[in-house]
C-alpha cells in the first residue's frame, strides 16, 4: 500500500495504491486521518492504483466519510478499478459515497 | 627452358640416381607398415580399453582410465624412445616392431576415447527397444548400437588415422628408415634438399588422400542405402 | 494372461510401488492413469523385466518370469512395448525397422517378413514410407512405425507407455486411432496415458495409480463418472489444491496472500477471482478471530480447490473451537465482511462436526 497526498485547486488529492487489507488498514487510516486532522475538508481519493480492498479498508473510508460530514466537508472518490467498483457495489458503499470516473470530473463537480 | 631443365635434372638426381626410387619405395613401405599395423593393433587395444572403461567392474574402469590418461598424455615420440632405449634396450626386436607397439598403444588410447564417446552418443533406448523385441543383450548391441556408434565415430577415426600416419614420421629418431628419413637422406646425398623434402610432403599428402578415399567408399555405400 | 503378485519396486530410498497386484485377461484393454511420477512407467518396465522387481512375481500365461532360469528374451518376443519417445532404430529404414526382429529373432524368411511388414504398414497407413528413415518422419508417423514394429513379432500383449505424450497435439489423433483399432481387434493391451477421453472410450478397465500402487480401479464409467476415492476424484476433475494452516491470530497474512497468488498464477486463475479468494479468506479469518469469545490460539486450516475443467473454485475453511457460524452471527447484526462474502460467492454452507467448524464456499 502506498498513500500520496497532493494539492490540486481547492482539493487535497489522496492517491491510494496497492492493497488495503487487515494488515495495513490501520496504517492507511493513520495516513488519511493526518490529512483530515490538518483541517482540510475537501478531499478526493484517487483510487486508480488501488487493486484490492477488504472490509477493513472499506471501514477506513467510512470513518473518513463520517468525519467529513461532521466537518461539513466534501469527500469524493474517483478512478475506481472495475474490481473495486464491484466491492463497493456489493457492500452498498456506492450509494454512500460520491464516486466519479476520473479526477477531472470529481474536481469540477460541485 | 632453363627452369624445366633444372627440374628435370633435380628429378633425375633425386629419383633415379643411385636407384633412389627403390629406397623411396622402401621408406614408403616402412611408413605404411608402421601406420597400418599401429592402426590395426591400436583399434584392438582401443576396443579392449573401451570395454574396460565402460564395464561394470570398478577396478577395470579405474585401471583403463589411468592407462588411457597416461598414454594420451605422453608425447608419442617419448613413448617410442622409452620403448627403444629402456624397455627393449637389450632385446633383439627389430626397431620397426617397437615402433608399431608404441604407436599402437598411443593410438589405442585415442581410439578408446573415440569409441567411448561414440557409444555414449547412441540412444540407449533403441537398444532396449531391440531387447523388447527378443534380442539378447549382445545381439542387440551388434545389430543396433555398434552400427550407429560406428557411424558417429567414423570421421573422428579417419582423422586419427591421418594423424597417426603423420606422427610416424618421428620414427627416424630410433634408427628406422621410413619415408621421412629416406627423403632426408636423399636430400643430403644430392645436395638438393628442397626437392627431396617437397617430394616427401607430396607423398604424405597422397597417403592422406588415399585414406580419405578408403573411408569415403564405405560411406558412399551407406548413402545409397 | 499377465499377472503381477505383490510386486514391489524402489530406487534407493524412493519406493515407487508396493505390493501391487493385478491380473489382466486376454483381450482386455487396460488404461493406466494417474499423476506424473506415480510410477506408471516403472510399473510397465517392471512387467517387462526391464527393471528388476525388489520382490513379487510377474506371471505371463502362468509362468513366473521373475525367476533366474527364465529365458527373458523368449518371453519378450511375446511382450511388445511402445515407448513415449518411439525409439525407432535410427540407422535403419522403416521396412528394416519392422523386419529386423522377425528376421533375426524369429528367423523368418525375408519375403515373408517383408510381406508381413507391408501388411502392418497398410494397417498404420504408411505404405509409402517403407523406404524412409526415422528422421524423415513426423513424430506421429514414427510412433505408428513403432507400433507396427512391435506388432511384427505377433505379441500376446503390448504395453503402450504414454504413446502420445511426446507428440504434437495435431498428431496424437492418428496414433490414438490406430491404438483404438487394435483394441477393437481384441489385442490385449495396457496403455498408460494422459488422454482421458481416449481412456474413457477405449479402455475396458481403468486403473488409477497413486500412493505407491493401484489406488482405484474399475470400468471406465466407474472411474470417470463416479470415482469413489478422494485422489481419483481430484485427478479426474483436474483439481488443483492449495492448503494452508493458521495457528494463531498473529499469523503472517501477507505471506499467506503471496502463497495464494503464486498458486493462482501457476494455474492461470483470473486476477478477479484471485481477489475474491483473498477477500473471502480474509473476511472469514476476521470473523472467526473477531469473535471475542473465541480462543486466540484457534487453529484454522483451509484449502482452495481449483477445477480447471469447470473453472470453479471451492474454498474449504475449517477451524476448531466451539461451534460458531458466522453466517448466523451476521444475521443478528450487520457484518460488512459477511456482506462481501455473500456478494462474491456462488453458494456457501456451514457445518459443525466432531468439534470442527467447516465452511464451504464456491466462487
Amino acid at each position: 500500500m502506498n498513500v500520496n497526498v497532493v494539492k490540486s485547486g481547492d482539493y487535497s488529492i489522496i492517491s491510494v495504491e496497492g492493497r488495503v487489507d487487515t494488515t495495513n488498514a490501520g496504517e492507511f487510516e493513520k495516513a488519511v486521518m493526518e490529512v483530515v486532522n490538518s483541517g482540510i475538508n475537501m478531499i478526493i481519493f484517487n483510487c486508480s492504483g488501488l487493486n484490492y480492498i477488504s472490509s477493513s479498508g472499506l471501514r477506513v473510508f467510512l470513518i473518513v466519510q463520517k468525519r467529513m460530514m461532521a466537518n461539513k466537508g466534501q469527500l469524493k472518490l474517483c478512478s475506481l478499478q472495475p474490481g473495486i467498483t464491484e466491492i463497493f457495489d456489493i457492500s452498498g458503499f456506492s450509494s454512500i459515497f460520491s464516486i466519479f470516473p476520473d479526477q477531472d470530473s470529481a474536481e469540477k463537480a460541485g | 627452358m632453363e627452369f624445366f631443365e633444372t627440374i628435370v635434372n633435380s628429378l633425375c638426381n633425386n629419383l633415379i640416381g643411385g636407384n633412389a626410387w627403390l629406397v623411396l619405395l622402401n621408406g614408403l613401405w616402412v611408413t605404411l607398415l608402421i601406420s597400418a599395423s599401429g592402426l590395426l593393433l591400436g583399434t584392438i587395444i582401443g576396443a579392449i580399453l573401451c570395454a574396460m572403461r565402460i564395464s561394470d567392474v570398478g577396478f577395470l574402469r579405474t585401471l583403463s582410465k589411468i592407462i588411457i590418461a597416461f598414454l594420451r598424455g605422453s608425447p608419442v615420440l617419448l613413448l617410442l624412445m622409452v620403448f627403444y632405449y629402456v624397455v627393449f634396450a637389450n632385446s633383439r626386436i627389430d626397431a620397426v616392431y617397437i615402433a608399431i607397439i608404441a604407436f599402437a598403444l598411443n593410438n589405442g588410447a585415442h581410439i578408446a576415447e573415440i569409441m567411448r564417446s561414440a557409444l555414449s552418443a547412441v540412444d540407449k533406448k533403441q537398444l532396449e527397444a531391440a531387447r523388447m523385441l527378443g534380442f539378447s543383450k549382445f545381439r542387440a548391441f551388434l545389430a543396433i548400437t555398434l552400427p550407429q556408434a560406428g557411424r558417429i565415430a567414423k570421421p573422428v577415426y579417419q582423422n586419427a588415422t591421418i594423424n597417426l600416419i603423420q606422427w610416424t614420421s618421428v620414427v627416424g629418431y630410433v634408427t628406422i628408415t621410413d619415408l621421412t628419413r629416406t627423403v632426408n637422406n636423399i636430400g643430403a646425398r644430392t645436395g638438393d634438399p628442397f626437392f627431396a623434402l617437397f617430394l616427401g610432403i607430396l607423398l604424405y599428402l597422397c597417403l592422406s588422400y588415399f585414406v580419405n578415399f578408403l573411408f569415403s567408399i564405405g560411406s558412399r555405400k551407406k548413402e545409397v542405402l | 494372461m499377465i499377472q503381477a503378485v505383490n510386486l514391489c519396486k524402489s530406487f534407493g530410498n524412493l519406493e515407487v510401488f508396493k505390493d501391487l497386484n493385478i491380473n489382466i485377461n486376454r483381450g482386455e484393454c487396460v488404461a493406466v492413469i494417474g499423476p506424473s511420477g506415480t510410477g506408471k512407467s516403472v510399473f510397465f518396465r517392471t512387467l517387462a523385466m526391464l527393471e528388476k522387481p525388489d520382490s513379487g512375481q510377474v506371471y505371463i500365461n502362468g509362468t513366473d518370469i521373475t525367476g533366474k532360469d527364465v529365458n527373458i528374451n523368449k518371453v519378450r518376443e511375446k511382450l511388445g512395448m511402445v515407448y513415449q519417445g518411439f525409439h525407432l532404430f535410427s540407422h535403419l529404414n522403416v521396412m528394416d525397422n519392422i523386419t529386423l526382429a522377425p528376421l533375426k529373432v524369429k528367423k523368418m524368411n525375408k519375403s515373408d517378413a517383408q510381406k508381413k511388414a507391408m501388411e502392418l504398414l497398410t494397417m498404420v497407413g504408411l505404405t509409402d514410407k517403407s523406404l524412409s528413415y526415422p528422421h524423415q518422419l513426423s513424430g506421429g508417423q514414427q510412433q505408428r512405425v513403432a507400433i507396427a514394429r512391435s506388432l511384427a513379432m505377433d505379441p500376446d500383449i503390448i504395453l503402450f507407455d504414454e504413446p502420445t505424450s511426446a507428440l504434437d497435439p495435431s498428431m496424437t489423433g492418428e496414433v490414438l486411432a490406430i491404438i483404438r483399432k487394435l483394441a477393437r481387434s481384441g489385442l490385449t493391451m495396457m496403455i498408460s496415458t494422459h488422454e482421458m477421453s481416449f481412456a474413457q472410450d477405449v479402455a475396458s478397465r481403468v486403473i488409477y495409480m497413486d500412493e505407491k500402487g493401484i489406488y482405484e480401479q474399475g470400468t471406465a464409467d466407474q472411474i470417470f463418472k463416479n470415482p469413489t476415492r478422494e485422489k481419483t476424484r481430484m485427478f479426474i476433475r483436474k483439481l488443483k489444491v492449495f492448503s494452508y494452516s493458521i495457528n494463531s491470530r498473529g499469523f503472517d497474512m501477507v505471506e499467506m496472500n503471496v502463497q495464494i497468488e503464486l498458486f493462482c498464477q501457476k494455474y492461470n486463475i483470473e486476477p478477479k477471482k484471485v481477489n475474491y479468494i483473498q477477500l473471502v479468506l480474509e473476511e472469514l479469518i476476521l470473523e472467526v478471530y473477531g469473535d471475542s469469545s473465541i480462543n486466540l490460539q484457534l487453529k484454522i486450516d483451509f484449502t482452495i480447490e481449483f477445477s480447471e475443467e469447470r473453472n470453479e473454485i471451492l474454498i474449504s475453511f475449517v477451524y476448531d473451537g466451539r461451534s460458531f457460524n458466522p453466517f448466523e452471527a451476521a444475521e443478528e447484526s450487520e457484518h460488512l465482511g459477511m456482506v462481501l462474502i455473500y456478494g462474491v460467492s456462488k453458494n456457501y454452507g456451514y457445518s459443525f462436526e466432531n468439534g470442527l467448524n467447516t465452511i464451504n464456499i464456491n466462487i
